[in-house]
């Protein structure tokens, strides 16, 4: 098939020459309209002097609008609209598929709000009563009850218990009782109703004496047990 | 009556836009004013004049109709707009007027 065109080609050499120079957005017309008479003038005469005139225009089109480089033709980036293929595309599978997309979707959503909760509730619990700076050595103790055949667990343990736990065990430091049994407190002529708590001496920064007084003290958070 | 303003070579490559009604191209045109008006017209000549055209907004231009005869290639057609239509037929006036105005026996007419 080349073969058998390749007498009534017009010069390859001009074309190329032309494609150079050339504005990137006329050639293909301009190509064609050569090409076309090219076609016409080699069919009626002498192929040499058509393709001496085939070079003749590839020159004369030489002006200042073919030579001039068009610099906002690629200017806007393809990735705009390869964005917006993407969304076409995507669109069109969730028309598709409504019952797939929408199990996956409120899948997703609900499974990401499932994990908010948790990471709120590990939050909470991870960092209640953080403010106290050795809290790996605090420790609460707790009564556990019987209750019709259910276990109960109460924080409030007899108030002689710490003094108790104190002077039996070495291996404990130090002891504080907090007492959260505020009520009514009247203070010369003003009487009023205020969350009182009842903490040892020794939470009250003072060596630590192994008597049964429980200070009076108005709770304010956070209380920093001060060791 | 400044943007209607036509050089004589445009002149004739735009009233031979419309006459050829939406079949216009580069080629047809340069074939139609060697054959039919006896002038020696380059194929360059007539594409520029075809650019400064559609850039006054005289004509249109589209892409279409890629055929073997050109190679594969596909031709730009040029149509003429309002404008374009406009300006011929201001043209036209001011040359019916001037004519009108042109003392008698000049150029031998009767009136």
């Amino acid at each position: 098939m080349d073969k058998k065109l390749k007498n009534t080609d017009p010069p390859v050499w001009a074309d190329r020459f032309f494609e150079w120079y050339c504005n990137s957005d006329m050639q293909e017309e301009i190509l064609g309209d050569l090409y076309e008479s090219f076609i016409d003038k080699s069919a009626n005469g002498n192929l040499f002097l058509a393709k001496c005139w085939y070079w003749l225009q590839v020159i004369l089109f030489i002006n200042r609008r073919t030579l001039s480089r068009n610099k906002h033709s690629f200017a806007r980036l393809n990735s705009i609209d390869m964005f917006r293929n993407y969304f076409k595309i995507g669109y069109r599978n969730i028309l598709k598929n409504k019952g797939t997309t929408f199990i996956n979707a409120f899948g997703m959503a609900l499974a990401i709000g499932c994990c908010l909760v948790v990471f709120q509730f590990v939050d909470f619990m991870y960092n209640m009563d953080s403010f106290h700076s050795k809290r790996d050595e605090i420790y609460v103790v707790q009564r556990t009850m019987q209750q019709n055949g259910e276990q109960f667990i109460w924080n409030d343990v007899p108030q002689p218990l710490g003094i108790s736990l104190i002077n039996d065990f070495p291996q404990l430091n130090k002891m504080v009782r907090v007492n959260h049994n505020g009520g009514v407190v009247e203070y010369k002529d003003k009487v009023i109703a205020q969350r009182v708590s009842f903490v040892d001496a020794s939470g009250l920064r003072k060596k630590l004496a192994a008597v049964n007084i429980l200070q009076f003290l108005s709770f304010v958070e956070p209380f920093e047990l001060p060791f | 009556m400044k943007r209607y303003q036509l050089g004589e070579f445009e002149e004739i490559v735009l009233l031979w836009v419309s006459i050829q009604n939406e079949e216009a191209y580069g080629l047809s045109i340069t074939e139609a004013i060697k054959e039919k008006m006896n002038r020696s017209v380059t194929l360059s000549s007539v594409h520029t004049a075809l650019y400064r055209l559609e850039e006054k907004g005289f004509v249109k231009s589209g892409l279409g109709g890629a055929s073997s005869k050109r190679g594969g290639r596909r031709k730009r057609i040029f149509s003429v707009t309002n404008t374009g239509k406009a300006a011929l037929m201001a043209t036209r006036d001011t040359r019916d007027k001037l004519w009108g105005l042109m003392p008698d026996g000049l150029f031998g007419f009767s009136s």
